[in-house]
């Protein structure tokens, strides 16, 4: 708990609330944000997929999977491999939930 | 936040991750997913390796991994989906035809190759030419429960015999031997 309470207050609360405009349903944005405060493993909150995957990756992308990708409503896992893809293989390394 | 927080806090530690994302830890042995394309893709977790239709999840690099709309998995190379199952793939490959036919007369073959994640050594043809096997031979010892990748076998008995390795199948894997076991 350390970790949130020495965190800037106004800091999270603008990040909360910019998620509240983004995702469905408050327990999942304050899970959001706190799972990266508490493993250290979320850089950014905020940060889509688009963001992350390599400049290959967006390359290949189709538009309607690059959408996928930023979209804050998306929920993906991407198996990002080295160098270059074609656009179906770029479909097939996505999984899409719900 | 402070007003929040109090309220919160009992709760915040015990969520669990988001059900819709697939960290590592969700990636669990034989786990069969539908990529985008709707084509499949199989998860394997050797000791404490994970691969994915055979090919090993690189270590993740910390803090690029998650992202508000998902995860990110890197792996060591691009991957290729399956487009039969076990069996399909044994009867379209032409240095495979003298395995084929011995599976033909036999419904316990057949059967034992139809399970769900399977793995089969195949001999090729000039294997088999040299001398033949039998049912219970390749029922004993070249049929293996579980998907087990070329990536597995590293070190094992079988790796010096492999010919052509990791031929994908919708419900495991074949491996083309160019000597008996």
């Amino acid at each position: 708990m350390f970790l949130v309470e020495s965190c800037e207050e106004r800091h999270w609360r603008e990040r909360l609330h910019s998620l509240a405009g983004e995702r469905t349903g408050p327990e999942e944005q304050i899970n959001t944000v706190f799972e990266g405060m508490f493993r250290g493993t979320l850089r950014d909150p905020g940060a889509a997929l688009y963001d992350l995957v390599p400049q290959e990756f967006k390359g290949a992308a189709s538009a309607e999977l690059a959408g996928l990708l930023r979209h804050p409503k998306s929920m993906l896992t991407v198996l990002a491999p080295p160098g270059n893809l074609t656009s179906d293989q770029a479909a097939y390394h996505v999984i899409l939930q719900r | 936040m402070s007003a929040l927080l109090p309220s919160c806090r009992a709760s915040l530690l015990s969520y669990p991750l988001p059900s819709s994302s697939l960290p590592l830890e969700r990636l669990t042995d034989e786990l069969v997913v539908s990529a985008s394309d709707g084509r499949l893709l199989r998860f394997n977790v050797y000791g404490g390796a994970r691969t994915v239709n055979g090919v090993p999840l690189l270590a993740p690099t910390s803090g690029k991994e998650r992202a508000s709309n998902g995860m990110l998995h890197r792996v060591a190379r691009v991957l290729h989906a399956p487009e039969l199952s076990v069996l399909g793939e044994l009867r379209r490959r032409p240095e495979l035809s003298s395995l084929a036919s011995l599976f033909a007369s036999s419904g316990r073959l057949m059967t034992a190759v139809q399970r769900e994640a399977v793995t089969l050594l195949a001999p090729i043809n000039s294997v088999l030419q040299a001398g033949a096997i039998t049912e219970e031979q390749v029922l004993a010892h070249y049929i293996l429960q579980g998907t087990r990748y070329a990536y597995s076998l590293n070190a094992t008995a079988y790796s010096a015999s492999i010919h052509t390795a990791d031929i994908l199948a919708l419900n495991g894997v074949i491996h083309s031997l160019s000597a008996t076991i």
